[in-house]
């Protein structure tokens, strides 16, 4: 007869009250890994979208974070086609790339000369085939719905806005979006329009150009003008056929989204020079994405590219928002965990503390017989010990079931700064440290509460233990 | 740990041996705080007992027979005076040292058989010897012989629920015995049990004690089960009134 066996028997002998002990731990273990399952979900999810829109790594000229997008003309990467092919020569790094890509980013204002309205826009200058093939990655088999772009890498001078964009840019009729209406045009004209220099004057050139070229193939979409400034400093239009909007993850980006072919960006930013914002980078899977920053960050250090300075930052960096989100729902998880060891803990110690009290007489003649006081601990301890890993291992089977039927039942949400709704869904196995934590953490404050009523026991005077009776 | 208890329990197993003098008491006192109220429960006892023995502790309630059978039983301690067991100084041991000390050398039962209601006769007997360590087959042969000696082979997988209470004192006083101790100690064993079964146990203990020569020693207040007993001792108010030597030839003594 073991220790194990015997507990086994005694947690029988008040099946009931066991059952019920065990049952409260099943639910505890359920609630942590349903929501220890979401955040893995969010986590990956959040993840998955990033990397699909922004990549895993980007190269920038030193400084380009924090002053680039105000000082165009000093942070840029000149011939960038030097650096993706230094990139694409080192074997180590290329096996594990998945996409490299240049990107243009530009702010300006677009203008639709036809319904009088602008707006200043902040924009994406892309290789679209780069940027769909970005949209596959799956690394963690989310099987979350790609958000390709409908631009093409043959047609440079086609545009995606936001629906913010859109309104106010008058291009929901045109571009059939849905639950928008345009605004009627504005007859009277403010005095003071006219003595500002006119957006419409300074695109006028680039627009009669645009609608004999139009005339010529006429083509789906809406024509806007965008005005950036050039590299140099000076004032740069060329105008953008819109040929859809897509909704974008938070209101302000919406307002003033523009995608565009990255020759276009560069035109318009660049002029005709092969100058790029940032290099995009997208690996394979993202565990060996700290070896490969700083490999590249290495290779960039040693080689001299026309005197320019580079450094690489990884989506963690460049994006700070990720571990905002992560942080918060990890401190909600935390807090929960605690929360439900403490009712584990109380429950527990409830249990034992009345076996205790309903098995003094035994206790002191087990003592009487030549049981160590360690001996009786041992036999309380083991008896917490069996409710955790029963109550863990049930709670972790249970969650299984739950998760499964949950991820089969094809629920949907919206994540934050998410334009569309993605499965909801509940990843138990995405992170082995969830279920193997969890049990372990079950397990262990059940046996840790098991001490207090295992201790009461053990020290219990034994003439009046046994009199107890 | 384990090295530990092997070496405090080769120290308790050895050093005990045969001795003439079973229990030696000096000048034994307890004293019992209860609330305000302090009960001297033993007021100087003097006491020597021999080897296999078949003892009574006699006195009505309240006069101390259960305090110094406890005494005895090395599960309390006294508040003054000198006591060795089997030749040891009980007061020099620790509680591990006790423990080891009681669980090889001492048997209980108790009034109310304080069996463990999770485990069936068999598995009741067979737990001290688990705790001593004993082989497994060595375990069970001696089970079965004890059981058997006991008249309950045939009830051996029941559990102290499904046993009559003369049936669960008999599965008792095999537990006390499998571990083959120099002592049992039976405190009114027969106190729950109707007269003709009380009588039947007190006949039973006897045949065992002739047969494992082992020392018996009763509290009781039943004057009619001390026609068994080889010694009385009659306590009174803490303090040991007479003690008694019958000729009982049922008694398995230690003439030598």
């Amino acid at each position: 007869m073991s220790n194990l066996q015997l507990a086994i028997r005694n947690l029988f002998r008040n099946g009931r009250r066991s059952l019920m002990t065990i049952f409260a731990m099943i639910i505890g273990v359920l609630a942590l890994l349903l929501f220890g399952g979401f955040i893995s979900s969010i986590y990956y999810g959040l993840q998955t979208g990033i990397v699909r829109a922004q990549g895993h790594l980007h190269i920038y000229p030193i400084g380009y974070l924090e002053y680039g997008s105000s000082r165009p003309t000093e942070y840029f990467i000149d011939d960038y086609k030097d650096v993706i092919k230094l990139i694409e020569n080192n074997k180590t790094i290329k096996q594990e790339i998945e996409v490299i890509t240049p990107v243009v980013r530009l702010s300006g204002i677009a203008g639709n000369y036809a319904a009088d309205t602008s707006k200043t826009f902040i924009g994406n200058g892309i290789i679209p085939s780069h940027y769909n093939k970005m949209q596959n990655w799956d690394y963690y088999q989310l099987n979350l719905k790609p958000q390709k772009i409908a631009l093409t890498d043959h047609k440079t001078d086609q545009g995606v806005v936001g629906f913010g964009m859109a309104k106010m840019l008058n291009l929901c009729k045109p571009l059939k979006v849905a639950g928008c209406k345009d605004q009627a045009l504005s007859t009277n004209n403010s005095p003071v329009d006219n003595d500002i220099l006119s957006f419409q004057d300074m695109v006028e050139s680039e627009k009669v150009a645009t609608q004999d070229s139009q005339q010529k193939s006429p083509q789906k979409g809406v024509q806007i003008d965008l005005l950036a400034s050039t590299g140099s400093g000076a004032p740069n239009a060329l105008s953008l056929t819109v040929i859809e909007a897509q909704q974008q993850g938070n209101k302000f980006l919406d307002d003033g989204f523009i995608s565009m072919h990255f020759n276009h960006a560069q035109n318009l930013v660049y002029a005709d020079k092969s100058r790029a914002s940032a290099i995009v980078l997208q690996l394979k899977n993202t565990d060996k994405m700290k070896d490969i920053q700083n490999t590249i960050q290495a290779l960039l250090n040693k080689v001299d590219l026309k005197g320019q300075k580079f450094e690489v930052k990884n989506f963690t960096e460049f994006n700070p928002q990720f571990f905002k989100v992560i942080n918060m729902f990890s401190m909600l998880f935390l807090f929960m965990v605690v929360v439900i060891s403490l009712v584990v803990l109380f429950t527990t110690i409830n249990t034992l503390t009345m076996s205790v009290m309903e098995r003094i007489t035994e206790i002191g003649s087990l003592r009487a017989m030549g049981v160590r006081r360690s001996g009786i601990l041992k036999q309380f301890f083991t008896e917490g010990a069996v409710i955790g890993v029963t109550g863990a291992t049930l709670g972790i089977i249970t969650s299984i079931v739950v998760a499964f039927s949950f991820n089969r039942a094809g629920l949907e949400w919206t994540p934050p700064s998410n334009a569309s709704s993605t499965s909801l869904r509940i990843l138990l196995y995405a992170n082995p440290f969830l279920l193997i934590g969890t049990w372990l953490l079950m397990v262990f404050v059940a046996s840790i509460s098991s001490l207090i009523p295992a201790r009461l026991a053990a020290r219990m005077n034994i003439v009046d233990a046994i009199r107890h009776g | 740990m384990i090295a530990d208890r092997k070496k405090i329990t080769k120290e308790i197993t050895t050093n005990t041996g045969k001795t003439k003098i079973l229990a030696k008491l000096e000048n034994i006192t307890k004293t019992y705080q209860l609330g305000d109220v302090e009960v001297k429960a033993l007021r100087g006892i003097d006491l020597q007992l021999k080897p296999q023995q078949f003892s009574f502790i006699v006195g009505s309630s309240g006069s101390g027979k259960t305090t110094l059978l406890n005494l005895l039983g090395c599960i309390d301690v006294p508040t003054s005076g000198q006591f060795r067991l089997l030749g040891k100084d009980i007061a020099s041991l620790s509680d591990n040292q006790l423990a080891d000390f009681r669980n090889h050398h001492i048997g209980y039962i108790f009034q109310n058989f304080n069996l463990m209601a999770v485990l069936s006769a068999f598995e009741n007997v067979e737990y001290p010897l688990i705790l001593q360590n004993i082989p497994r087959k060595e375990r069970r042969e001696r089970v079965a012989d004890i059981l058997s000696a006991v008249g309950l082979e045939k009830r051996q997988h029941h559990r102290p629920a499904h046993l009559s209470g003369g049936e669960q004192q008999r599965v008792a006083i095999a537990r006390a015995l499998a571990k083959r101790p120099e002592l049992v100690l039976a405190d009114e064993p027969t106190a729950n049990l109707d007269s003709k079964t009380g009588a039947e146990i007190i006949k039973l203990m006897l045949e065992m004690q002739s047969r494992y020569k082992t020392s018996f020693i009763f509290s009781t207040h039943d004057s009619e089960v001390m026609r068994y007993a080889s010694e009385v001792i009659e306590i009174k108010d803490g303090r040991i009134e007479k003690i008694a030597t019958l000729n009982n030839t049922n008694v398995g003594v230690n003439h030598e």
